[in-house]
């Protein structure tokens, strides 16, 4: 017998902040696993929404592309609101 | 513990400084703290112990649904019996979790599913004992749970990323497990006398399996070194044990139950509980496969993955036949 | 029937459901599915708790949910045949399963309705989780049908081999 293809869950809790990913199961079919992913992940009300995709179907980066892929956002520091200097007194920025 | 007596494949562990390369710096990343992840690259033995001590604690959490879920039918009340289902279920989560864990490192729960029916996989020893009444789903929920809770928070920092993360799940889920089972000693410690015996005897049968969960003296435990090096191992056996006893035996004093072990004394100056000799022969022949349940435990199993494969098959035929039809726009 | 027979009998049938699911647990095809079928089992044991409850309650003689669940002898339950129905193989299982939840799904909708404000809230919370039961009973249904020439089988009354 073949395995059933093994798909990652993604849940998006009441709090209304984005799909996170929250583990993975094993599933016939796409319905399957979004029922599978219902039972086994939103057991204690973690869910309001739930993704599932075939781990198979998913693109990552490779670990050996972490210094190109990362290092350069590194040097930009003007990007955090903490690089900047303020002078005393300002007040609700 | 769920994981008992891994084996590292590593005679002797060497220092940092006797490593190269790829070896010295994969330990010098885990000597930081660093997590490891499914693509970085790890050494063999490394892969190999994990995958072992994963699916050994995966096998545990399936084969431990047996025991306690031969009580939800019989449980006392409504309310006992959803309880215990769900704490039985969530054992079947914990179970679902950890095989997708070691499913990272390149193994398929099947194959790994396949190593424990074939007795090539352990599991732990606590769950090959036999489930006689009532307050025994009290006693697990109390000791084998509360065990595991001392064993797997450490877990959730170990240096495998994916098996971190499902320990995070787990140790989650696992609070209400320990409470449950006290609180069915609690009820039957405070009341009827044949309900306080039932309640004692439970205890007496339940005491020495739970003390030997850890598994072997840390003077027996030649794996653990390296383990431990490789942090996925954070404490000794033995450490882990103490820590489970001295929790658990002012638990018993409060509900007036003795501990089945007359050489148990607190030791001022350890600040810790002495206890008696272990049988450790008892726990290499339930390891072996000679406890009381192992043969009826892995039976269960294999009944229920055979009889089960003709519905996954259906099920994966079923999905191959809508996926083609969904590729040629064709029906049926 | 009295209010009280017709509310009891709800339960009966949850209960009785729930009970031989529950003993499923652990012994499932797979996982995912072993977990599933804990999950309805859950919803069933906790519907009979709210229809024996009320039962009790409506009776006025002072049974809870426990002893109309536990203190009854066998010819005083009300319940439906089919829920009594051995759990035999998947195909068994999941056949009982698909025309117990579509008879609860649509009983329960209609019940939502109920004039007894206590019975409508009962129906209407229970509702929800039969919808649920329904897809999933009816997915398996449809898979086991589709599937291979012996899950066909199963399906449609073949014997076990
Ligand atoms: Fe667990
Ligand atoms: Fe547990």
């Amino acid at each position: 017998m073949k395995d059933w293809p093994l798909w990652e869950v993604f849940i998006r809790s009441s709090h209304g902040l984005a799909h996170k990913h929250v583990g993975s199961l094993r599933a016939a079919d796409a319905e399957m696993a979004i029922g599978n992913a219902r039972d086994v992940y939103t057991r204690r009300n973690e869910g309001v929404s739930i993704w599932v995709v075939r781990s198979a179907d998913i693109a990552a980066s490779s670990p050996g592309d972490k210094e190109p892929l990362f290092d350069p956002a590194r040097s930009k520091v003007y990007r955090h609101p903490t690089f900047f200097q303020l002078i005393d007194g300002v007040k609700h920025m | 513990m769920y994981a008992q007596m891994v084996d590292t494949g590593v005679q002797r562990l060497r220092s940092t400084e006797e490593l190269d390369g790829d070896e010295r710096h994969f330990q010098e990343r885990i000597d930081a703290g660093v997590r490891i992840e499914p693509e970085d690259w790890m050494p063999d033995s490394y892969r190999k112990t994990l995958v072992r001590q994963i699916s050994q604690h995966a096998h545990s959490e399936i084969v431990g649904m047996l025991p306690e879920g031969n009580w939800i039918t019989r449980a006392p009340s409504l309310l006992r019996k959803a309880t215990l289902l769900a704490k039985v279920q969530d054992e079947g989560g914990h179970g679902l979790y950890l095989y997708a864990a070691a499913e990272t490192l390149g193994v398929s729960r099947d194959d790994l599913i396949d190593a424990l029916h074939e007795g090539k996989a352990k599991y732990s020893s606590i769950f090959n004992y036999p489930t006689l009444t009532w307050a025994d789903i009290g006693a697990i929920g109390w000791l084998v749970d509360g065990a595991a809770i001392i064993n797997q928070i450490p877990l959730c920092r170990c240096s495998y990323g994916p098996y971190g993360r499902a320990m995070v799940r787990v140790c989650k889920e696992e609070s209400f497990h320990q409470r449950q089972g006290y609180d069915i000693m609690t009820v039957l410690a405070q009341g009827s006398a044949a309900q306080r015996r039932m309640a004692q005897d439970a205890l007496n049968r339940w005491w020495w399996p739970a003390v030997m969960m850890f598994g072997p003296p840390d003077t027996e435990s030649v794996h653990s070194a390296q383990s431990a090096a490789w942090r996925i191992k954070l404490h000794s056996n033995d450490e882990l044990r103490q820590r489970f006893i001295d929790q658990t035996v002012p638990q018993a004093d409060l509900l007036d139950l003795k501990i089945p072990d007359p050489d148990l004394r607190w030791n001022e100056a350890r600040q810790s509980y002495d206890i008696g000799a272990i049988d450790w022969n008892e726990f290499h022949a339930v390891v072996r496969g000679d406890g009381p349940c192992n043969k009826e435990r892995l039976a269960a199993r294999r009944d229920a993955w055979d009889r089960g494969a003709w519905v996954r098959d259906a099920a994966a035929a079923h999905a191959e036949k809508t996926t083609i039809e969904r590729k040629t726009g064709e029906t049926r | 029937m009295s209010l009280f027979d017709y509310v009891l009998r709800l339960g009966d049938n949850a209960l009785i459901l729930g009970q031989q699911l529950a003993a499923l647990t652990g012994h499932g095809p797979v996982i995912e599915e072993d977990i599933a079928t804990a999950n309805i089992a859950l919803d069933l044991v906790g519907e009979a708790r709210l229809w024996l409850s009320l039962a009790g309650e409506i009776e006025g003689a002072g049974r809870d949910e426990d002893d109309l669940a536990f203190l009854r002898d066998e010819i005083d339950f009300r319940n439906l045949l089919l829920v009594e129905r051995p759990n035999g193989d998947f195909a068994d299982t999941m056949a009982r399963q698909f025309l117990f939840d579509a008879w609860h799904e649509a009983l329960l909708e209609a019940l939502s309705a109920s004039t007894d404000a206590r019975v409508a809230a009962v129906a209407a919370k229970s509702w929800k989780e039969a919808r649920y039961h329904l897809s999933h009973s009816g997915g398996w249904v449809i898979r086991l049908g589709d599937g291979t020439d012996y899950s066909h089988g199963r399906m449609s009354g073949r014997p076990a081999s």
